[in-house]
């Protein structure tokens, strides 16, 4: 039994936290929240040269080629300091799916791009992953989508586009002046989603045909674990915000983390976390080592760390009493945030269908 | 990461398959074994133990000085895991070889432990632990149950008093009593141990019916019991640390918190009804149960790893009972619903695979009070875990005496 990360993993794990705490203090999520920006630059240009952007690129590619757990580890040290980065949807979206796209020139180039600080996005219906409104023609692309994850900071845009006969295709366009990107407004405004259209696009194509809705199906479980790894690491956070302050104020003559109504709910808390914990280490393991088991561990992580991070977001509050609800405090950094972790990918109703659908499919096995 | 076992496991495993293979008959799915009494079900878990002592798997982690094999907790829960496959009693043995004789290992004179340690792992001699009482459960601190010296020149004790909650009281040979011997000092200060053949005048025993009918806890009276002092397990005085030994091994409770299938016979009996398989509340319901269940198997095989690397397991099985009991109580109820109304009928209409269900859906409700209460259990990881400070005490620096005063 090997249930664990290796030692070498728990090395790596401290100097992405050290890194990641230097880096990226709550401040600066916070500065984004109070600026015009959707994230911090100088933040993703120092975790470019510290290699995060290359953990997973193959070397080729200029990357280290290293597995699926060091970045699910990164991914969790940038969630316990919900940086303000296009992780979603450079790292988790875009990235992922040139990992699983056949090497070419074209793909290659687009890792190395992201390789050295280039923010990528990955232009599809969440909802739907079957159905695009892009459509291509003569290798150029037409159409809009309403969301997508950091389209407006994007440098590279992967679309999913079909043709006149409904054919698919997984295309690579670097941004032009054929296109458009309008940034949304926000529940979390320290996040960045826009919409994406695109007049005569040129287009590269990365994948085609039946292929293109595997690769796709395979990129947003990939995308569901590494989120909620980012969702555990904040879950993580917020527990020990309210753990900190339960332990230092008094109401009563009493510290209020000694009453049951505060201490048991933070225990609840921390059960949920830890429930969530072993979810995203099975599905490190299935994105790892275990394809077949992908799904149904994608759908598990991100459903029980969705809970644990809604859970402990509006318990930190709670604990916090009146102070928590201030803008001053940072409690509402992790509302803000636990909302759009719980949607980003879908919503869970998406998720949990997914999940029953497996059950019952392996219930035989 | 992976799920495999190491050489040396694999080898243990296949080795425990083998010796189980020949020794017992495997279970087929969802087969659970069952008994028309208590008491039949007690002979036949002495029988089994005695085969496992004969053969070396008697007590796995125990020296082979004592009759054990030597072996790591990683091969107990091997054997476990193995043992699960059969046929075979649900020992009844857990609180004679997993808490009280470790602790006479520790406490006990030399000659106590030729004299008891051997039969206990040959199910000969079959051990209770007399701790709660009445007015002490959560706070086991507070006990009643005296002992006091002889006044008449024998060298030994007078206990009086009441425990409850006794497993198996009336079929052990022997049981550990905690007492009272000094009721001028600080509640956890002035208690001794002592062990009693449970056939000693003046032992009284009442099996306690409980809400599922069975009677496996009791309550135990003590009227006047005369107690030789060489029955002291450890220095007068110093009972609430054997009690503790004892507590503290419970932690090789870790392993077969659930039936593993459980989801998957779920799965099956949902996919078996158009109407469930439609029915995405139904769905919700399933998944919550796995993600629970497996969730639990991923926390144990968590810290079977760190057994397996020579370290402690992590704290977070400490929340693993809460879990456990909520899940047992769900994956019952939701396996009632898809009856139908029928889901009302006991085993007895439904026919004896209906039967673990009824069990274990009674069983949920006791376990979250059985070895700490779920309120308990969130005060310990609040506290320990989490680091948060305490409840203030009512009862610090009092004496027992001044304490029941009040």
């Amino acid at each position: 039994m090997n249930f664990e990360f290796s030692e070498d993993q728990l090395q790596f794990r401290q100097e992405i936290r050290r890194f990641m705490v230097n880096e990226a203090p709550l401040s600066k999520t916070r500065a984004i929240l109070e600026s015009s920006e959707h994230l911090d630059r100088t933040v993703w240009q120092s975790m470019q040269a510290m290699g995060i952007q290359n953990i997973m690129s193959p070397e080729q590619c200029g990357g280290f080629g290293l597995g699926a757990y060091e970045l699910c580890i990164s991914a969790e040290e940038i969630g316990r300091q919900l940086a303000p980065i296009p992780s979603l949807g450079c790292l988790y979206l875009a990235q992922q799916l040139l990992l699983q796209c056949e090497p070419s020139n074209i793909r290659d180039d687009a890792l190395s791009k992201i390789g050295e600080g280039s923010i990528g996005c990955l232009v599809v219906n969440i909802d739907d992953h079957a159905s695009t409104d892009i459509q291509l023609a003569d290798n150029m692309l037409t159409g809009t989508n309403e969301l997508v994850h950091n389209a407006n900071e994007a440098d590279l845009f992967i679309c999913h586009a079909k043709d006149s006969q409904g054919n698919q295709y997984i295309t690579l366009s670097y941004r032009d002046t054929s296109m458009n990107t309008r940034a949304l407004s926000l529940l979390d405004n320290s996040c960045s989603a826009g919409t994406v259209t695109l007049t005569q696009t040129p287009a590269l194509i990365l994948a085609s045909g039946d292929d293109c809705n595997k690769i796709l199906e395979r990129c947003l479980n990939h995308a569901a674990i590494l989120l909620s790894f980012e969702q555990l690491g904040a879950a993580d956070s917020a527990l020990e915000m309210a753990t900190r302050y339960a332990s230092e104020r008094s109401a009563f003559g009493r510290i209020i983390g000694s009453y049951q109504g505060i201490k048991h709910k933070l225990v609840d808390a921390y059960t949920l976390n830890q429930l969530a914990r072993v979810h995203c280490y099975y599905a490190a393991w299935a994105m790892a080592s275990s394809p077949d088991d992908v799904s149904k561990a994608a759908a598990t992580a991100i459903i029980s760390s969705s809970k644990a991070m809604s859970f402990i977001a509006k318990e930190n509050i709670q604990t916090h009493g009146g102070m928590g609800y201030t803008w001053e405090m940072d409690c509402h950094l992790f509302l803000k945030r636990s909302r759009h972790y719980a949607v980003a990918l879908g919503p869970e109703t998406h998720w949990q269908q997914q999940l029953s659908s497996c059950l019952l499919a392996h219930s035989t096995c | 990461m992976d799920f495999k076992d190491t050489p040396e496991e694999a080898i243990f495993r296949t080795e425990c398959a083998q010796w189980l293979a020949t020794h017992a008959t495997p279970k087929s799915a969802g087969q659970h074994q069952t008994f028309d009494s208590l008491a039949e079900r007690i002979s036949a878990s002495r029988a089994w133990q005695a085969t496992k002592a004969a053969n070396g798997f008697g007590a796995i982690t125990w020296p082979k000085a004592l009759g054990g094999r030597g072996g790591s907790p990683i091969q107990e829960v091997i054997f476990r895991e193995e043992e699960a496959k059969y046929n075979v009693p649900a020992s009844v043995f857990n609180v004679s070889l997993g808490m009280v004789i470790p602790s006479l290992l520790v406490h006990g004179s030399d000659e106590v432990r030729a004299r008891y340690v051997a039969p206990a792992l040959q199910g000969k001699e079959l051990w209770c632990q007399l701790l709660s009482e009445p007015n002490a459960g959560s706070d086991l601190g507070m006990i009643r149950t005296q002992a006091k010296r002889c006044e008449d020149g024998r060298d030994g004790w007078i206990i009086s008093g009441q425990k409850v909650w006794t497993s198996f009281a009336q079929f052990a040979e022997f049981g550990m009593v905690l007492t009272r011997t000094d009721p001028d000092q600080a509640k956890f200060a002035g208690m001794t141990s002592f062990f009693v053949d449970m056939q000693t005048p003046g032992i009284e025993i009442r099996p306690i019916r409980q809400a599922n009918g069975q009677e496996e806890f009791n309550e135990v009276f003590f009227n006047d019991v005369y107690v030789p002092d060489e029955q002291r397990v450890g220095d007068i005085g110093n009972g609430w640390r054997v009690t503790m030994t004892a507590l503290m091994n419970e932690r090789l409770s870790i392993g077969g918190v659930l039936p593993a299938d459980l989801w998957q016979k779920l799965a099956r009996n949902i996919q078996s009804q158009h109407r469930a398989v439609n029915d995405q509340s139904i769905l919700n319901r399933l998944n919550e149960i796995y993600i629970h269940a497996h969730g639990l198997w991923l926390m144990q095989c968590r810290g079977l790893t760190a057994l397996g690397q020579g370290k402690e397991p992590g704290p977070e099985l400490s929340v693993a009972k809460i879990i456990a009991a909520k899940t047992l109580s769900d994956y019952c109820e939701l396996m009632m619903d898809l009856e139908g109304s029928k889901g009302l009928l006991s085993a007895a209409e439904h026919g004896s695979h209906w039967q673990l269900i009824e069990d274990l859906w009674y069983g949920a409700a006791g376990i979250r009070i059985a070895g700490g209460t779920d309120e308990i259990v969130k005060n310990n990881v609040g506290e320990r875990v989490l680091g948060l400070p305490p409840e203030p005490r009512l009862d610090k620096g009092k004496t027992f005496r001044e304490l029941v005063s009040n």
